[in-house]
């Protein structure tokens, strides 16, 4: 079986099997992109641009400007850049954009408002640089996935020409099958020559055989915008795909156009298909030829409990809060507030997190739009869910497994080709709640293997421990012996002395032992006081005072601070290194870590004057002031 | 000093939900109301042939599994409002009405019912967890028990029988003991045009009737003897347009219109009624040309015995039948061989209801069977890149 090349070219559209036919609601379409203005504090999650051995490049109080890269990372990670300038106020634990509210590290910018920029390399010339030139460009400017995955293209676009020697299909992902999301219809009817720029450059990357534009038939707009950039030039072909949910789901679309099934435990850039949202075609022109870090996103906020609803251009690290203080949120009982689709994504515990790369929509709906969930009865065994599954899994047995906490059977039938899509869900007549037992099964899962890994490594550490044990109480044996014949030794001596020559001996022995104990002694007073050099730190404290004395003027000049409030502390971190606080010794990823006793390290702070309690004050402009977003300052 | 992160003290003022938030309408209420809904026109064409006695019987039927399903939902400690919410056992109750006979005392009837929804549905776990369907397994509780009194009870329809086999005749033989011969022989006599002049006449006819006369109930019944001597083929045949055999096909036609609505609502597979047809069919007519003796022809097959009820209503059932699609069509093959097997050498002639029960009892094992392939089973990297 060599690549259908040929039949790929003919341009037929491929059914996948499953798939539902939700309400489209798709009611922010014909409304522009805007563009929300900078809000006084912004969030950045670390989670995904630190790693392992990633450093940051800031400290806290220094200033930032616009563009400016704050992490250093290794491998296919990418760095994080300021969305604005401003000063970094803290490096805390703050609350992440998660269903659960858990809480992660987070870089915090008090913005400036003067949104003064850092040093950009535009590059024009596209055509005849280099891939490896190219691929470093989009790896540094921070372009990640903007479909919801939020994978690093880079590492995508990377390992598609490590792996697969050569592209043969690059698609270019517009069909935002999600309903009442709008933000990718919108960029490919405002920004369709960009992004004609942005496939281009992908095609000088990866060298394709067939470049595709895929679009569903509902955005009658996108397609006669995309079709008229794209004409007369042979840079992609656009196809018009039926209006089925999860289209938009890499492997759904790839059948779709290709007619190819690619299992779940392969990665499709190895496989020689590379998939990329609009979004981030976009972003790749932005990063390539303007030189600018993906600092923003397009996301949909819609809902009827907002007073407008629209598409708005949100700077990373913008808090939920300010995007709803600016479409006026009039909320119901018990609102909902979703971050992504209403499909995929998940009610927010807290609107005071930040919006991050992963985000592609905003929703407040009122129970009328989207009806709240009734109780779930009985399984019927209808099997509706088993029909629509675009995974092919039999959704209800899974289900009872999982209920059951059968999990060597749940993965038997097919719980890691499950992608979450909630088809299963919206088509059950008992509302029975399939896509959130899966979500947990998975977890479970998760769990379990990273129980595995402990225990084997808990293994090992006895193994070693034991080892060492035994080897001690050899040497210890060993020692007693020698000790025991010193002893014999010594005695069979004095009985030949006189007691007057034991007694001068005695003391000649605990003179020895008294100079030794004062060489130590000596030595570890000498080692401590070679570590005391203060200078450097108090260089360091000076230069962090100057520019938050900078920062303070700066704010009061624009009203963000209302006087001199000369309590604001000198802050000096204790363990601040160059490998920034991370556990050193872990050899597990993230993910496996989670339920380990292993608490992350927080830097230690020594304030200069200890800090009052804080009082709420209006002080903060834009933002409607939280006691959670503040930091003790 | 560690810096300090504060907590959020305040109770959850936004609402939590799982994704996916979008849900369709179609829900189990809705979809067992359509099922209801969709057997109107057989239960007209029931009431219009064989009397009222299926409106009885259904408000048995009823009235019992509503009482058993709150008596177990208190048992069980669940909410009695919710349990009762899906209409199930509802359709039970209709599936039972329609395949009792029409004048069965009430208390046999209320032994089905409560054998079905305790024994065969609840104890199992209640809706959904039922291994064989319910109203199959009541029926068949009462045929084996007291087969005699299920022969006796049947009324042998005839147009216009509701006339006579009214609300008020049909209780007195239900509820009152009355001996159900006599109204069995005035359906039988009554003849609608001349009804009106002779409606006092029946009344007075009511004591000249030779109750023995009536033995065989249905037709299956009666050709019983002819196939166990091997002797079928020997038996005269009959037009279904012919007065005692129009009821049947009119039945035939009223449980496929209700089938369609099925279909168009998506409620039951196309594909399993028509694989069942098809496999019944061609078993059916095969079977008839080696063994004309012992099996009928294929009209008969599908027009007596509740074979469309079956095709239509009993095996589509989606609790009892095979999990995965494909399971479901082997399901309804093995459903028509075993219907046609036992009504050639059954010694009960109810071959639809043993048939399904038999073929639920094997529904676990088609699952394990047929189960599906997984997304992306044929697919190979290295021969992809191969050029």
């Amino acid at each position: 079986m060599s690549f259908p090349v040929k039949k790929i070219l003919k341009g037929k559209i491929f059914n996948f099997f499953g798939g539902i036919k939700p309400k489209e609601l798709k009611n922010t379409s014909g409304v522009a992109i805007e563009e929300l203005p900078i809000p006084s504090i912004l969030c950045l999650p670390l989670e995904k641009h630190l790693g392992k051995d990633g450093v940051i490049l800031v400290n806290v109080g220094e200033k930032v400007k616009k563009w400016q890269p704050l992490t250093r990372t290794n491998g296919k990670l990418v760095p994080l850049h300021a969305p604005t300038s401003g000063v970094v106020s803290s490096i805390s634990n703050e609350t992440l954009p998660h269903p659960s509210g858990e809480k992660g590290l987070c870089i915090v910018i008090k913005t400036d408002g003067f949104d003064s920029e850092y040093e950009r390399k535009p590059l024009a010339d596209f055509e005849n640089a280099e891939t490896e030139e190219l691929i470093k460009k989009i790896h540094d400017n921070g372009v990640e996935g903007l479909g919801g995955a939020q994978y690093p293209t880079a590492a995508k676009l990377s390992s598609c020409l490590q792996y697969a020697k050569k592209c043969n299909v690059l698609i270019i992902n517009g069909c935002e099958c999600e309903p009442m999301v709008t933000c990718d219809d919108r960029l490919m009817q405002e920004r369709a020559l960009d992004i004609v720029t942005g496939i281009r450059i992908l095609k000088k990357i990866l060298n394709p055989k067939i470049t595709i534009v895929a679009i569903e038939k509902n955005k009658p707009r996108a397609i006669e915008s995309m079709k008229h950039a794209l004409y007369n030039t042979d840079v992609a072909q656009v196809r018009e795909l039926p209006v089925i949910y999860p289209t938009g789901s890499a492997r759904n679309l790839i059948k779709a156009v290709t007619n190819l099934e690619i299992p779940y435990h392969e990665h499709t850039s190895e496989c020689g298909i590379v998939v990329n949202n609009v979004g981030t075609v976009l972003a790749v022109k932005e990063a390539v030829v303007d030189g600018i870090p993906q600092i923003s996103r397009v996301i949909t906020v819609d809902g009827k409990s907002l007073l407008r609803q629209g598409n708005i251009r949100v700077r990373f690290g913008t808090s939920v809060r300010f995007i709803l203080n600016t479409f006026a949120l009039r909320p119901e009982y018990k609102q909902r507030v979703i971050l992504g689709g209403p499909m995929m994504g998940f009610t927010l515990p807290s609107i005071d997190v930040p919006i991050t790369k992963s985000a592609s929509a905003l929703l407040c709906p009122n129970s009328d739009e989207i009806p709240r969930h009734k109780t779930s009865s009985n399984c019927i065994r209808c099997g509706r869910c088993a029909r629509v599954c675009p995974s092919r899994l039999v959704p209800y047995m899974l289900y009872s497994q999982s209920i059951s906490h059968n999990h060597a059977a749940c993965i038997k039938a097919g719980i890691k080709d499950c992608t979450l899509c909630g088809a299963c869900s919206y088509i059950c007549p008992s509302s029975i709640t399939l896509t959130a037992q899966f979500r947990y099964e998975k977890a479970a899962e998760r769990h379990i293997h990273e129980f595995e890994i402990r225990n084997a490594m808990a293994k090992e550490r006895m193994k070693a421990k034991e080892e060492r044990l035994l080897r001690e109480e050899e040497e210890r044996k060993k020692k007693k012996e020698a000790a025991l014949e010193r002893i014999k030794a010594q005695k069979e001596a004095e009985s030949k002395m006189s007691p007057e020559e034991i007694a001068s001996l005695r003391q000649k022995n605990i003179e020895e032992a008294k100079k030794k104990a004062l060489a130590k002694k000596e030595e570890l007073v000498r080692l401590k006081n070679s570590d005391a050099n203060e200078d450097s730190d108090m260089v360091k404290v000076k230069k962090i005072k100057d520019i938050r004395k900078r920062a303070i003027d700066i704010a009061q000049h624009h009203g963000h601070l209302e006087d001199d409030d000369s309590s604001i502390n000198v802050v000096k971190i204790l363990n601040l290194d160059s490998n920034y606080g991370y556990i050193k010794n872990d050899l597990l990823p993230k993910v496996l870590r989670r339920g380990e006793n292993i608490s992350k390290p927080v830097p230690q702070f020594e304030y200069a004057v200890k800090p009052e309690p804080y009082v709420k004050k209006d002080l903060l402009v834009g933002l409607e002031p939280d006691d959670k977003l503040v930091n003790p300052v | 000093m560690e810096i300090q992160t504060t907590e959020s003290t305040g109770r959850q003022v936004l609402g939590l939900q799982n994704a996916p938030f979008l849900k369709t309408s179609m829900s189990t209420r809705i979809i067992m109301l359509i099922v209801l809904l969709s057997l109107v026109p057989a239960v007209l064409v029931q009431i219009y042939f064989f009397g009222m006695g299926i409106v009885v019987q259904f408000v048995i039927c009823a009235l019992t599994s509503i009482i058993m399903e709150s008596i177990v939902a208190f048992l069980r400690k669940r909410s009695i409002l919710h349990t009762l919410s899906d209409f199930s056992y509802l359709v039970t109750a209709l599936l039972l009405a329609f395949t009792l006979p029409q004048l069965l005392p009430w208390y046999y009837t209320v032994i089905a019912t409560s054998f079905a929804i305790i024994v065969v549905k609840s104890v199992f776990g209640g809706l959904g967890n039922n291994i064989f369907n319910p109203a199959m397994a009541g029926f068949i509780f009462v045929v084996i028990s007291c087969p005699q009194v299920m022969t006796n009870t049947f009324i042998i329809p005839n147009e216009g029988a509701f006339n006579v086999a009214n609300l008020r005749n049909v209780t007195q033989v239900i509820f009152n003991g009355q001996n159900p011969e006599i109204l069995r022989a005035q359906v039988l006599r009554y003849d609608k045009y001349q009804y009106q002049k002779t409606n006092s006449k029946v009344s007075q006819d009511k004591s000249n009737i030779n109750v023995d006369s009536f033995t065989g109930a249905t037709y299956l019944e009666k050709i019983k003897s002819f196939r166990k001597s091997g002797n079928l083929h020997e038996v005269s045949g009959h037009s279904f347009l012919d007065n005692e055999y129009l009821a049947y096909l009119a039945l035939a036609v009223a449980y496929s219109l209700g089938g369609l609505i099925l279909c168009i609502f998506k409620i039951i597979i196309k594909r399993m009624v028509i694989t069942f047809f098809l496999a019944f069919a061609g078993i059916q007519y095969v079977m008839h040309l080696w063994y004309p003796g012992v099996f009928m022809n294929v009209t008969d097959g599908l027009l007596f015995g509740g074979t469309m009820l079956g095709a239509f209503y009993i095996i589509t059932d989606p609790v009892t039948n095979a999990g995965t699609s494909k399971g479901r069509i082997y399901f309804a093959v093995l459903v028509a061989f075993l219907i046609v097997m036992i009504r050639g050498y059954g010694s009960y002639s109810d071959a639809v209801a043993f048939a399904v029960m038999l073929a639920n009892g094997c529904a676990p094992l088609i699952d394990k069977l047929t189960s599906r392939r997984s997304y992306g089973v044929n697919f190979s990297k290295e021969e992809l890149h191969h050029e």
